[in-house]
């Protein structure tokens, strides 16, 4: 499904170079739940944002389904995030001036989908979180885990093969957090869905088939 | 998609109402200018009232002469003399009218006293321009023949004359002669070059025939013709005749002979070019005042622009979640320019409405101040669908910046900066 | 302080660009219409240099070409009949008319300089008339018949610019050609002024030479000095009057105080219709810099706090966000400046002389300067207020 290969990843600013992550080489199988830990800073952030091409490594490459995605334009990644891939952050990053469904259908606008097919999709996501009776709220009406959960259902909406979520219970309660896992699971099992999830919750990562621990930028096997 | 574009930009316009009105003070401000200056343009171009036909008329109001040795040149508006040679044979005219310029007369009824401008018409000038007769009609050519004494007035100087009742067949005093009002007529704007003016009589009742003789100054001529494409047929023959057939005129008490003359047969917009060009040859310079219109309504766009980029390139951060979000979901950098180039036309588009509704007060204003005599301003749908096509451009040239900037903002640090 | 703000300049230089692009616009905008007000100001402080409360002005429609002998006798017999009449106390005939921008340039060479100034022609009994005001010698009569000279009178700006010790009077210039044949100009008298395109046009140097009925070229207009209390119905009278001894010609009568006024309005109008643009300008611009001020205070928070953090006081961070926005002013006037200095410099705009342009600029500086200054205030304040504590922790 995804494959690293010695990624390494360093950042500059003004005259201090920070090494975020260090040959990084890691493989994900296509149905896989895997779970990322490390202390904050260690760079499990940069590690995910790089999976989900939203930061380019400075050496080494990525394969995504096969393909490299390496020489990859701006324009053909987005285009692979659009289709592949659905993002699950720690804020929710709702946009607070859009109901509930147009949330939902934000990823389905950047394709050539009729509206009427996309309100179709997003229902069906909304439905797939148990949302669907708020489809017309605004994010700003509705508790932090319904508001995960209509992340959730965005992430979902374009039917990505590939779920990151940056610590989608951190902003929660234990019994929200259950909630979404709960979701994050059922996706994985039903429609297996890949997942890869960073957390700081150790009973979560037990519920994943892989913890991948990553300290000062390298993994720890 | 375009829906989803709308409603964010309502949202954020709403939520920000301060920088909102910001923005759109600048908009309606710089647009309101423009529709002012355009409709101004757009009246005199296309003349509304006695005018009216002006795409089927050319007008001669320009000469210049210069003698052999070209050490000596003299311009105006043309003289009856050249204007009777010259004009009036064009083959290809169906009708031409010579007039004079209007110049200022004291009439005076009934001890009371009135200053009103005064043309010397020929009875085609009626026939050519379409005024509105409120009372009676215009002189006939047998008036004109005879000479009689009979003139058009206008409603201004009806109302001062007569109040409201009737005036035809009244009589009015100037230059000590009096005449018989025949005809009373909607005022006409000093846009109107050729029409405007307050009375109107038959040059035939001038006290001498001198101005027979005159070959520059203080009168001008207008050519009708029957269909529009005959037009530039006219305006080479008549500079044709200028060029080849022209015969060396000596002017009357100096010995200057002048051997060559330019004039033009102009459209309106060519006179309004040859005025605001000082074209002093053939050429009126119609394209030069096209680019100049431009230009002064890009320049006029500057400060505005760089006001409104200032203002919503400090607002990016603002923005910053949203456009992580859509980043992460696949938005390209394409995508977000054209959202926010959406947003920010969208901005112009309702300052440009505002300020269609300002300029009407405007117009009305300057109509109250007399500004422009009897001028009465309108806003058509020209002048609306231009505003409308500027308001997109301007929208642009202080959309496209900001929202460059926008589409490059890095979605992890956008992101992260919200969390 | 100073190059603390300088650096934050100039580290924010991307954005601070756009700030001073703004500025310099804005300022060359003040600028200009400052110096439109200062020009005309300037103009209207120097002394008009002649009478028109009880005048009028009689334009002349000559019929037939004036060169004719009937032409000129027929003005002959206008001025007697102006002259007798009880109401009228004195008549004078000029070429070029008053309050009206009928321009006549003309230009001499005198010991290989180009002497270059604005024309008129007026006749003897003009300068009573008018009341002009002679700072020396006289105005024209009997003494100048049949002399080797053609007598001129020049305006005191016109002995300034060609007579670097001031010494004019009585002084010889070439004749010319066109005018009167090759005798040699001689300046008989000095006039404080004669400004006959009104009081809001430049002044120009000036020449006016003699007008005669015999020889001279067409006259426009005719000046008469009434009675106080002479109304606008006197006009139909001397409509009739005239009209019976030129029955050919055309006669326009206008007061000179209402002439003068309209010349006014026309200089003001366009004038008041561009300040009133600029200033909207004005507002839109110190708006706009408010509001990005504002949003850069919320958008420094941290910074801000940090600052108050380490101990600087409320007035510092007040003056810093002062002396920030001033600093951008000043390289925005800078920018301008540049700019717009090459318009006396290559003297794209020649009425435009150095002393206007230098106090326009000092009036520019200042409303561009206190602009700033009140935009800077509000969001100055509220950045005064963050609390240490809480913006630290924002984030």
């Amino acid at each position: 499904m995804i494959k690293l290969n010695n990624v390494n990843k360093t950042y500059f600013t003004d005259k201090i170079e920070t090494i975020a992550l260090h040959n990084i080489s890691l493989e994900v199988e296509t149905g896989e739940f895997v779970s990322i830990m490390g202390p904050s800073g260690c760079g499990k952030s940069t590690l995910l944002n790089i999976i989900g091409l939203l930061d380019k490594p400075n050496e080494g490459s990525i394969t995504l389904e096969q393909e490299n995605v390496e020489q990859y334009k701006e324009k053909q990644l987005a285009k692979i995030r659009n289709e592949k891939i659905g993002f699950i952050f720690q804020g929710f990053h709702l946009i607070p001036e859009l109901r509930v469904i147009d949330n939902v259908e934000l990823p389905l606008l950047y394709r050539k989908i009729s509206s009427k097919k996309r309100r179709e999709l997003a229902l069906e996501a909304l439905e797939k979180v148990g949302l669907s009776a708020r489809s017309h709220h605004f994010p700003s009406q509705l508790s932090g885990g319904q508001q995960q959960r209509v992340a959730i259902a965005r992430a979902i909406t374009g039917k990505p093969s590939l779920l990151l979520a940056d610590e989608p219970t951190g902003n929660l309660d234990s019994h929200m957090g259950d909630e979404i896992m709960q979701i994050l699971e059922d996706l994985n099992k039903n429609e297996n869905t890949t997942i890869i999830m960073v957390t700081h919750d150790d009973d979560e990562a037990k519920r994943t088939d892989r913890l991948i621990r990553v300290f000062d930028g390298q993994l720890i096997h | 998609m375009f829906k989803n574009y709308l409603i964010i930009a309502l949202k954020v316009f709403q939520k920000r109402k301060f920088f909102t009105f910001i923005n759109l003070f600048g908009i309606v401000l710089t647009m309101s200018v423009l529709v002012v200056g355009l409709t101004l343009l757009e009246n005199y171009i296309y003349p509304g009232h006695a005018e009216k036909n002006h795409d089927n008329m050319l007008s001669v109001s320009y000469l210049r002469a210069l003698n052999k040795e070209r050490t000596q040149s003299s311009s105006s508006d043309p003289g009856y003399y050249f204007l009777n040679k010259y004009v009036k044979p064009l083959k290809s005219a169906d009708k031409v009218s010579i007039f004079s310029s209007p110049r200022m007369v004291s009439v005076y009824l009934d001890g009371q006293q009135v200053k009103s401008r005064m043309r010397l018409t020929d009875a085609d000038y009626f026939s050519i321009l379409d005024f509105n007769f409120k009372q009676g009609s215009a002189y006939q050519q047998d008036d004109f023949e005879q000479g009689r004494s009979v003139a058009v007035i206008n409603q201004h100087t009806k109302s001062l004359l007569f109040n409201d009742g009737n005036a035809i067949g009244e009589k009015i005093k100037f230059d000590e002669k009096v005449f018989t009002v025949v005809g009373v007529v909607d005022n006409v704007s000093l846009l109107e070059q050729d029409a405007y003016s307050d009375i109107w009589v038959p040059y035939t009742t001038a006290p001498s025939s001198s101005y027979k003789t005159d070959f520059m100054g203080g009168w001008g001529a207008l050519i009708y013709v029957d269909s529009e494409d005959k037009r530039q047929f006219i305006q080479s023959e008549y500079i044709n005749a200028l060029k080849n057939h022209f015969e060396p005129y000596a002017s009357t008490g100096s010995d200057t002979v002048y051997a060559t003359v330019y004039s033009t047969a102009d459209t309106k917009f060519s006179r309004l070019a040859r005025d605001i060009n000082n074209s002093r040859t053939f050429d009126t310079g119609d394209d030069q005042l096209l680019l100049m219109l431009g230009l002064i309504a890009i320049a006029f766009m500057l400060l505005p622009s760089i006001n409104m980029i200032n203002l919503n390139v400090s607002r990016i951060l603002e923005r910053s979640t949203e456009i992580g979000v859509r980043k992460s979901f696949g938005a390209s950098s394409g995508h977000l320019v054209i959202q926010f180039l959406i947003e920010n036309i969208l901005l112009t588009l309702i300052g440009a409405a505002v300020s269609l509704i300002i300029s009407i007060g405007i117009l009305e204003y300057i109509e109250y101040l007399g500004l422009i005599p009897y001028a009465e301003l309108s806003i058509n749908t020209s002048v609306v669908v231009i505003t409308l096509v500027l308001s997109i451009f301007f929208g642009t040239l202080s959309g496209i910046y900001p929202a460059y900037r926008m589409s490059k903002l890095n979605p992890v640090i956008a992101l992260k900066g919200a969390a | 302080m100073f190059s603390h703000i300088l650096k934050l300049i100039w580290n924010r230089k991307r954005n601070n660009a756009l700030m001073i692009t703004e500025i310099a616009i804005a300022f060359i905008v003040v600028l200009m219409i400052s110096v439109l007000a200062v020009s005309n100001y300037r103009n209207y402080q120097v002394p008009l240099g002649y009478e028109w409360q009880d005048h009028w002005q009689i334009s002349l429609g000559i019929s037939g070409g004036w060169s004719t002998d009937t032409n000129r006798e027929t003005l002959r017999q206008m001025i007697a009949a102006l002259k007798s009449q009880e109401a009228i106390d004195s008549v004078g005939v000029v070429k070029e008319p008053l309050f009206f921008n009928s321009v006549w340039q003309s230009s001499t060479r005198s010991d290989d300089r180009l002497i270059t100034f604005n024309a008129n022609t007026l006749d003897d009994e003009a300068f009573e008339t008018l009341s002009v005001n002679f700072l020396a010698g006289r105005a024209f009569d009997e003494r100048d018949n049949g002399q080797g000279y053609r007598p001129v009178i020049v305006n005191q700006l016109f002995v300034d610019t060609y007579f670097s010790n001031g010494d004019a009077l009585d002084k010889l210039m070439p004749g010319d050609n066109a005018n009167g044949g090759t005798l040699p100009r001689k300046i008989i008298g000095i006039v404080e002024e004669f400004r006959q395109y009104g009081e809001l046009a430049k002044p120009v140097p000036y020449v006016i030479s003699r007008f005669d009925i015999a020889t001279g070229h067409q006259p426009s207009a005719i000046v008469i000095k009434v009675k106080e209390g002479t109304d606008i119905n006197y006009e139909q009278h001397l409509s009739t009057l005239l009209k019976g001894i030129a029955p050919e010609w055309h006669f326009s009568f206008v007061t000179l105080k209402s002439q003068r006024s309209q010349s006014i309005e026309n200089e003001l109008t366009p004038l008041i219709v561009l300040s009133i643009v600029a200033l909207f300008f004005v507002i839109m611009v110190a708006l706009g810099l408010f509001g990005v001020l504002w949003q850069n205070i919320t958008r420094r928070t941290q910074e801000i706090g940090l600052r108050r953090a380490i101990g600087a006081s409320a007035m510092s961070v007040h003056q810093q966000i002062i002396g920030e926005l001033m600093m951008l002013a000043a390289f925005g006037i800078l920018a301008g400046l540049v700019l717009a200095i090459q318009v006396p410099l290559l003297g794209l705009f020649p009425e435009l002389d150095w002393f206007s342009f230098w106090v326009s600029f000092a009036i520019a500086v200042a409303v561009i300067l206190s602009l700033s200054f009140v935009c800077a205030l509000y969001p100055s304040k509220m950045a005064t207020r963050i609390d240490p504590a809480y913006a630290l922790h924002y984030e």
